[in-house]
């Protein structure tokens, strides 16, 4: 062993002299071999978290009353909802006007960059868009006046968040190679889209949605590291499920002033 | 204590410690135009001083720095554009050795008090901010006319742990554009400035 040790060593600190190719050449294409297993295990055993789409359901507090011909514009305002993340804010926006376009052809669109700049010759942003300032803003003779040239009726303020609850760790080691930690917790993610009806600037009708689910990873190692478990995916389909909700709602308000 | 919560808190630590001595720009806050106060028909001065131009938060923990002054500079030239009919910077607090003839006072501005904290483990998934702005409104001449501050809060929730430096930046952001926000409508309710406001035959 000495030896050997010592040949390997000499190989790599003198360059001119005539080293045994194999030997180095072996230790590197074993460390490569041993290290393309190691990232090929962990990556599948990795990937044994298993994303399992949650459930969503979605309900509203009331009908939306008839409009005739609805126009709206579906807005996320840190302003309205300050617990909600960004990302999440914009995926709803997103969902929802979505939903409209595919299940509400009789409702209009209208844009984010529309609403700020024709209403109020302003960006996002400088228009505090809150609970307590709407009924305001939307009172006011001018902007009462270009809501109605733009034919806008309805406006939608999204809110939401994913909280994990019931949170339990354990863990174990049997050895100085094997340990894991298992963390179970109920992950559960509640959207909201407030509907309010420009020409009062009131909320009219609240559409929510939301889903739950259980969530089980364990991290460890077993001679090479590991992770398995499943987690719930619940963000998507309540988005989803909002999205559709609120389409479903405009449309009937629209349609039924038609009939 | 949620282990989720720990995990979350013990990531972002990693994250601010990783980021141990930088120094981070805040983004300019959107100032709130809508709903906007009456303006005050007067021509008034503002002075910042090189105090405020050049506020930098130090968080004593991370041994980060958050430049606040420079933002802060613009958004309150912003605000008080909405508060009085017309703004204009003066280079100098007026004194009597040293008037300022053209304006009906002078407003000068600093940050008193700023900074944030990490979030309380199973109670907040944000950095909880603050920025205090005060006020001294002088005559043209140097007399102290009215002193007040006003307060902004912001929690920007955690999206990303891995992005905790925008997520404070965020929350300062908010935390300013709320304490202009109050500035412009909260102005009139001083009373000292309601005074003044009298004396020179307004409402």
């Amino acid at each position: 062993m000495m030896h050997g040790g010592r040949r390997r060593l000499d190989s790599e600190t003198t360059v001119a002299s005539p080293s045994p190719p194999m030997s180095l050449d072996g230790v590197r294409s074993r460390g490569i071999h041993t290290a393309v297993l190691i990232g090929v295990l962990s990556g599948v055993l990795g990937g044994c978290i298993v994303p399992i789409p949650a459930k969503a359901t979605a309900t509203r507090s009331a009908d939306l009353p008839p409009s005739g011909q609805t126009a709206v514009v579906v807005l996320f305002s840190p302003d309205f909802s300050p617990q909600t993340p960004p990302g999440l804010g914009r995926d709803m926006v997103r969902c929802i006007t979505r939903g409209v376009e595919k299940a509400a052809p009789g409702v209009r669109l209208v844009s984010e960059n529309d609403f700020y700049h024709a209403l109020f010759a302003a960006r996002p942003g400088e228009v505090l868009l809150r609970q307590d300032t709407i009924a305001d803003l939307f009172a006011r003779p001018a902007i009462a006046r270009r809501v109605r040239d733009l034919g806008l009726t309805h406006l939608v303020l999204v809110a939401g968040e994913t909280s994990r609850h019931g949170a339990q760790v354990a863990g174990g080691a049997a050895g100085p190679c094997c340990a894991a930690v298992m963390s179970e917790a109920t992950k559960s993610t509640r959207l909201a889209a407030s509907i309010f009806e420009l020409r009062q600037g009131a909320e009219v009708t609240r559409v929510e949605a939301g889903a739950e689910g259980h969530q089980v990873v364990t991290f460890g190692v077993a001679l090479l590291p590991f992770a398995l478990g499943w987690v719930p995916v619940t963000e998507s389909p309540s988005c989803a499920a909002l999205g559709a909700e609120v389409a479903r709602t405009l449309e009937q308000g629209s349609a039924d002033e038609d009939r | 204590m949620k282990t989720v919560d720990v995990a979350l808190v013990g990531l972002v630590l990693v994250v601010a410690l990783t980021a141990a001595g930088c120094v981070w720009s805040v983004p300019e806050p959107v100032v709130i135009r809508d709903p906007r106060p009456q303006p005050v028909p007067l021509r008034i001065g503002v002075y910042h001083p090189p105090e405020l131009r050049d506020f930098t938060y130090r968080h004593h923990i991370t041994d980060t720095a958050w430049v606040l002054g420079k933002p802060s500079v613009r958004l309150l030239n912003e605000a008080l554009a909405l508060v009085f009919s017309e703004v204009v910077e003066v280079p100098r607090r007026p004194s009597d050795a040293g008037p300022s003839p053209d304006v009906a006072a002078v407003l000068e501005s600093r940050i008193t008090s700023a900074g944030f904290r990490y979030p309380r483990i199973g109670v907040e998934r944000a950095f909880p901010t603050h920025v205090t702005y005060g006020f001294t409104l002088y005559s043209p001449t140097g007399a102290r006319l009215a002193s007040w501050t006003v307060n902004g809060t912001g929690a920007e929730p955690i999206d990303n742990p891995l992005g905790a430096v925008g997520t404070v930046k965020a929350s300062f952001e908010r935390a300013m554009r709320e304490a202009a926000w109050k500035l412009t409508t909260e102005f009139r309710d001083v009373p000292e400035i309601r005074r003044w406001l009298d004396a020179q035959g307004l409402r």
